[in-house]
C-alpha cells in the first residue's frame, strides 16, 4: 500500500547500553483515513515500539488503550508478525501516552485495526530487515541469501544463524530503512496474525493481579469523592464543610468552582480522606444546596415525547437528504406503511466506575487513567486545570469496560482539580450512582417513518423526519442521523428530515454511536415493508440492493466508515447468514420466529440473524444468534474476534430489552444497576455462532458493528412470532420481559 | 445451600437506598426491570420491593453476627477486627460497618476483588465466605471477623485453579473486570456441586454480571474445569499479593 502515510514514516534506531535496540519511529498513521482528525506534524521523537536487548528479550509496546477490545495484544502481534519472533516470548508494554511517537492513542471508533494495520506491520518488518543487515554485513554475504525465523537470522548456504539479541547492537549502528519499502510478508506465511492468541493479560487477570486503572495507588496517596448536582449544570450554592471536616478520615473538604463543559469539570463539592470509604462515609452527611440551571429543570422525558410528537405533525426543521419527489411519490405508492419509533436515553455503565490518580508538583500534573482517548485529554484538560499541555503526563491503565464512556474526561478533570488544591497525589473514584447519574448519555430519538410501496411491492419512497435534540442544525454528540444511511441511494424517492428540541443533559459516543439507535428503528420499518408487500423479510433487503441506485456518491470515498454502503458487502453478510441459520428452511413452533437485520457500521458489514420464542406473549427467550460480518481480508486475533462479536450481541440484548434512562427534571431517574438490568447468564442465548466473510478489503474494527443491527433482528424476530412490532424501546415497555 | 437472613439495622431505620440494597441481583433480575409504566416511551424506575428478596436462597449476603456488633459500632467508630484471608491472619482497625470489599482492597491491599456497584447487583466483588460466596460490598468487616475468607488471589497457590486454567484456555475475558467475580462465584458453585448442569450454572452465576457480555465463554470454562477437576474444592493457600505494577 503505497498512501501517504508510508511516505511520511521514519525510523530512528538507538543503540542501548549493553548492545541492544531500541528502534524509534515517527509516523502519521491516520493521514488518509477519513473520519479522523489531522494529526499536526509533531517533531521528531525517538520511539520504544521495539526494543531488543542483547540477551534476546523482544518487547513491543501496545499503544492503544485496553478497554476490553483486546487491542493490547491484537497491535503487537502486527508488529511480532513482521518481526518474525515466536510470540510466546515476546515481552508487552504498555505505552504511555505520547502520540508524536505512536501516532492516535484512541479506543474509539473501531479505528485501532484500520489505521494501524499496516503502519505496523512496516514497523515490524523495518526492524527485521535492519538486523537481517547486520547479519548480512557481519558475514559478508548479501541480504537476499538470509531467512529470519523465530527471533534468529539463519544464512542456510553457510549453516549460520545469530539471534537477534546477538546483532542487536550492530544493527542500532546502521541506517534505518525506509519503511514505505519494506517487504511485508505475504498473507500465507503469517504465523502469528490470523492466529487465535490469547490476551496477553488474561493470566494476571484470573489471578486478581493488579492490573487495572482502579487498581492503581501512589505512595502517601489520598482519596477523594466528589459530589455534584443532580441535575446538569447546578452550581454549589452552599455546602456544610465545616462539618465535613469534622469526620473521620476527612482531611479537605472544598467547593471546585468547575466550569459550564457538561462533560468536563463540572462544579461539586470535594471530600477527601484517608481512605474511599471515609470519604464516601463522609459524603451521606454532606447538605449541599444547588443553584440549578432552570431550563433543564424544566427537562424531561415525558415533556420530549410530548414534544416530538407536536413536532412530527409539523413540517420538519432540518431537511438533511432529498432524492427525487418523496411526498408525491408517497401519494402515488400502491401502499404506505407509517410508524412511529423511539428510543431512551442510555448510561454506558462500564463495569469498573469512574476512577483517576492525579499528582501536581512544580506545576505539572500526572495522570493515571482509564481514559479511551487520552491524546485528547491535554488540551480538554488545560482550559479548566489551567495548567499548559505540554505540563500534563498521561499514564494508560487498563481500563474496565469502555463503550465510550470514557472518550470524555470529566473523572480526570475532578481529580486533577482536587490533586492541584491538596497538593499531594489523590485517587478519585466514583459510585455507581455517580457513574449512571452523570453520564454523557446516548440521546433518545423519536423516527417518524413513512414507506411507500409499488404493485409489485418495491420499495419506492422512504421518508424519515427525525426529531432529535438540538439547537437550529447543531446536533448533540450522537444525536445527528447520517442522511447516506441505508435505504439512501437505493429508494427511488427519500425524504430524510430532522427536527430539534433543547437538551440540557450531557450526551457521548456509545459502543456504535448513532447506529446502535436508528439501526433498530431502520431494520425494523423495512421488515414492516417487507410484510406490507407480501416478501420474505431477508430478500426483501436484497432485493432493495439490487435496485437502480440512487445519487450515490460519486466516487465512493475510499474509507467510508458508516452511510452510503457497498451494495455487494452487504449481499454477502445477508447471503452468508441465510445460508448459516437455514433461514426459510427452518420449521419452528408456533410463538417462536427468526429475525433478520443488518448494519454497515464503523467500516463492518453485520447481518444478524436471531432465533426467538415468546411464552405467554410476553417472555423472551432468544435461542441462538446468527452472526455474519465482513470486515476485509485479515482478522487479526480470531478468537477476540469471536469474543467482540458475541459481546456486542449480548450488549445488543441489554439494550433491548430493558436499558432506559429515565430523565426528570433535569437529572436521571436510575441509579444503579436494579433499575438498569444487563443481560445475566441465564437470559443469554446459549449459542451465538460466528461467520466471516473473507473479501479484499483493508482490515477493520470489530468493537461496534455487531451491536446494532442485533436489536433489530430481536424485534424482527418477536414480530415474526407474535404479530406484535416494537415501535418502542426497551421492550419491557411493552410488556416483554426474559423467559 | 441455606440462607439466614438479618437486617443490619430495623427495618423502621432502613433507608430507601439501603432496602434496594437488599436485593438479591438474582431476584432483581427477576422483578427489578421497569414494568410499572407501560406508557408510550416513558419508563419510570419501578421502586424496589424489600421483602420479595426473602424468598430466594441465593446467597448470603448479611449473617447473624452483624445485628449485636453493629449496636455498639455506630458510624465511624474504628475498632481492631482479626480477618482471615487467604488463610493470613490479620487484624484491622477500622469501623465496623466498613465492607469487607474496602478493607480486602484497601488495608490489606488485595486489588483482585473488584467494586461494581455497591449495592450487591454486579457480582464483581465476590468473594468466599466460610466457603460460601458473598457480595463483600454488602458484608459488613464485623461480621467476617474471624471467618475464612477467600479472595481471588488465594484460590490456589499457583494460579492452577481448574477454573483459572480453564479461563485462560478458552480465552474468557474482554475488559476481564468482572472476571474474579465470576470465577469466585463458580469456584463455590463447584465446591458444593461438581458437575453442574446448565440450569445450576445459570443459577449461580445470575448475580455476576459481564458488562463485556462473556457469559457464554464463562459457560464453558466452568463446565471445562468441572472437567479437569471434578471435585476439586477451592484452596486458600496463595500468599497475599500486593502492589501495583
Amino acid at each position: 500500500m503505497d498512501t501517504a502515510l508510508n511516505r511520511r514514516a521514519f525510523l530512528k534506531v538507538t543503540a542501548l547500553a549493553g548492545g541492544g535496540l531500541l528502534v524509534a519511529t515517527y509516523f502519521d498513521p491516520l493521514t488518509g483515513l477519513a473520519q479522523a482528525p489531522a494529526a499536526p506534524m509533531p517533531r521528531f521523537v525517538p520511539n520504544a515500539f521495539v526494543k531488543i536487548t542483547a540477551d534476546g528479550v523482544v518487547t513491543i509496546m501496545a499503544k492503544n488503550p485496553e478497554i476490553g477490545q483486546g487491542i493490547k495484544t491484537s497491535l503487537p502481534m502486527i508488529i511480532a508478525e513482521e518481526l518474525d519472533v515466536t510470540w510466546a516470548e515476546v515481552r508487552i508494554e504498555q505505552a504511555d501516552l505520547d502520540e508524536s511517537r505512536y501516532g492516535q492513542q484512541l479506543a474509539g471508533g473501531s479505528t485501532a485495526t484500520p489505521t494501524n494495520y499496516d503502519p505496523l506491520r512496516r514497523v515490524g518488518a523495518s526492524v527485521r530487515q535492519m538486523l537481517v543487515a547486520a547479519a548480512a554485513q557481519q558475514w559478508n554475504v548479501p541480504a537476499e541469501e538470509l531467512s529470519t525465523s523465530a527471533g534468529t537470522v539463519v544464512h542456510r548456504a553457510s549453516n549460520r544463524s545469530l539471534t537477534y539479541g546477538q546483532l542487536a547492537a550492530a544493527a542500532a549502528a546502521l541506517p534505518p530503512p525506509d519503511m514505505a519499502a519494506v517487504r511485508l510478508k505475504p498473507a500465507a506465511e503469517f504465523k502469528i496474525i490470523g492466529k487465535p492468541t490469547r490476551n496477553i493479560d488474561n493470566p494476571r487477570i484470573v489471578t486478581g493481579q493488579p492490573v487495572f486503572s482502579i487498581d492503581f495507588t501512589l505512595p502517601g496517596m489520598l482519596w477523594a469523592v466528589y459530589q455534584k448536582s443532580p441535575v446538569y449544570g447546578g452550581k454549589v450554592a452552599t455546602a456544610n464543610l465545616d462539618e465535613i471536616k469534622k469526620l473521620p478520615g476527612v482531611r479537605h473538604a472544598f467547593i471546585v468552582e468547575g466550569t459550564a463543559d457538561l462533560t468536563g469539570l463540572m462544579p461539586g463539592v470535594a471530600i477527601v480522606a484517608d481512605s474511599w470509604w471515609q470519604a464516601q462515609s463522609a459524603r451521606r452527611r454532606l447538605q449541599v444546596t444547588w443553584n440549578d440551571p432552570p431550563a433543564t429543570l424544566q427537562q424531561g422525558s415525558e415533556a420530549w415525547t410530548r414534544r416530538a410528537v407536536e413536532l412530527s405533525t409539523q413540517a420538519p426543521a432540518n431537511p438533511l437528504r432529498s432524492d427525487g419527489t418523496v411526498d408525491q411519490a408517497l401519494q402515488g405508492a400502491a401502499k404506505v406503511v407509517e410508524g412511529g419509533y423511539s428510543y431512551p436515553f442510555l448510561s454506558h455503565a462500564p463495569l469498573e466506575p469512574q476512577n483517576c490518580v492525579a499528582r501536581y508538583q512544580d506545576g505539572k500534573l500526572e495522570f493515571w487513567a482509564p481514559s479511551q482517548a487520552p491524546g485528547r485529554a491535554p488540551a480538554v484538560l488545560s482550559g479548566a486545570l489551567k495548567v499548559a499541555p505540554e505540563n500534563i503526563t498521561i499514564h494508560l491503565m487498563r481500563v474496565g469496560g469502555g463503550f465510550g464512556r470514557r472518550l470524555t474526561h470529566d473523572f480526570m478533570a475532578e481529580a486533577g482539580a482536587i490533586a492541584k488544591e491538596i497538593g499531594v497525589p489523590v485517587k478519585v473514584l466514583w459510585t455507581r450512582e455517580d457513574d449512571m447519574g452523570h453520564d454523557h448519555y446516548r440521546p433518545a430519538g423519536f423516527h417518524f417513518l413513512k414507506g411507500g410501496l409499488d404493485q409489485s411491492g418495491a420499495l419506492v419512497a422512504w421518508r424519515n423526519h427525525f426529531v432529535t435534540f438540538g439547537e437550529g442544525t447543531t446536533y448533540p454528540t450522537a444525536a445527528n442521523l447520517n442522511p447516506a444511511e441505508f435505504p439512501a441511494t437505493f429508494a427511488p424517492h427519500l425524504g430524510v428530515y430532522a427536527s430539534v428540541m433543547p437538551l440540557g443533559v450531557p450526551t457521548g459516543l456509545m459502543r456504535a454511536p448513532a447506529t446502535n439507535a436508528y439501526s433498530w428503528v431502520f431494520q425494523s420499518f423495512i421488515d414492516e415493508l417487507a410484510h406490507a408487500a407480501g416478501k420474505d423479510p431477508l430478500q426483501f433487503r436484497l432485493d432493495i440492493l439490487a435496485l437502480p441506485r440512487v445519487n450515490p456518491a460519486n466516487p465512493r470515498p475510499a474509507n467510508t466508515a458508516a452511510g452510503e454502503v457497498e451494495p455487494a458487502r452487504v449481499r454477502g453478510v445477508l447471503e452468508l447468514v441465510r445460508e448459516k441459520s437455514g433461514w426459510g428452511t427452518r420449521r419452528l413452533p408456533n410463538g417462536r420466529a427468526l429475525g433478520v437485520a443488518f448494519q454497515f457500521a464503523h467500516r463492518g458489514y453485520v447481518a444478524v440473524v436471531t432465533d426467538v420464542s415468546v411464552a405467554s406473549g410476553t417472555r423472551v427467550k432468544v435461542h441462538k444468534v446468527w452472526v455474519a460480518a465482513d470486515i476485509g481480508g485479515q482478522i487479526v486475533n480470531p478468537t477476540m474476534a469471536v469474543n467482540q462479536v458475541q459481546g456486542s450481541v449480548i450488549e445488543g440484548l441489554s439494550s433491548a430489552m430493558s436499558w432506559e434512562i429515565t430523565i426528570e427534571r433535569g437529572r436521571a431517574l436510575q441509579t444503579n444497576f436494579h433499575q438498569y438490568q444487563a443481560v445475566r447468564m441465564a437470559q443469554a442465548p446459549p449459542e451465538i455462532q460466528v461467520d466471516f466473510v473473507v473479501t479484499n478489503n483493508p482490515p477493520t474494527g470489530l468493537g461496534e458493528p455487531a451491536l446494532p443491527p442485533t436489536i433489530g433482528a430481536v424485534c424482527n424476530a418477536i414480530f415474526a412470532a407474535t404479530g406484535k412490532r416494537i415501535r418502542s424501546l426497551p421492550l419491557t415497555k411493552s410488556g416483554f420481559r426474559w423467559a | 445451600m441455606s440462607c439466614r437472613w438479618v437486617f443490619r439495622n430495623s427495618i423502621a431505620e432502613t433507608t430507601r437506598r439501603q432496602r434496594e440494597i437488599a436485593i438479591f441481583a438474582s431476584e432483581a433480575v427477576r422483578d427489578g426491570a421497569p414494568l410499572g409504566a407501560r406508557r408510550l416511551f416513558i419508563t419510570r424506575p419501578t421502586p424496589v420491593k424489600p421483602l420479595t428478596a426473602l424468598r430466594f436462597h441465593t446467597l448470603v449476603m448479611c449473617n447473624a453476627f452483624a445485628l449485636p456488633l453493629n449496636i455498639f459500632r455506630r458510624w465511624g467508630v474504628r475498632m481492631p477486627y482479626t480477618l482471615n484471608v487467604n488463610g493470613r491472619s490479620t487484624t484491622v482497625d477500622v469501623p465496623g460497618d466498613m465492607p469487607l470489599l474496602w478493607a480486602i482492597r484497601d488495608v490489606l491491599n488485595l486489588k483482585g476483588t473488584k467494586f461494581g456497584c455497591g449495592i450487591g447487583q454486579c457480582g464483581a466483588c465476590t468473594v468466599h465466605l466460610r466457603g460460601r460466596a458473598v457480595r463483600s460490598c454488602q458484608t459488613p468487616v464485623s461480621s467476617a471477623t474471624g471467618a475464612p475468607i477467600t479472595t481471588l488471589e488465594g484460590l490456589s497457590a499457583d494460579g492452577t485453579h481448574p477454573l483459572q486454567l480453564a479461563w485462560l484456555d478458552l480465552d474468557v475475558p474482554q475488559c476481564g473486570y468482572c472476571q474474579a467475580g465470576q470465577i469466585m462465584s463458580a469456584a463455590a458453585l463447584l465446591s458444593t456441586n461438581p458437575k453442574p448442569t446448565d440450569a445450576d450454572i445459570d443459577a449461580a452465576m445470575t448475580g455476576n454480571l459481564c458488562r463485556c457480555g462473556t457469559y457464554l465463554r464463562i459457560r464453558e470454562a466452568i463446565k471445562k474445569a468441572a472437567a479437569i477437576a471434578p471435585s476439586r474444592a477451592p484452596q486458600t493457600a496463595r500468599a497475599a499479593a500486593s502492589g501495583n505494577q
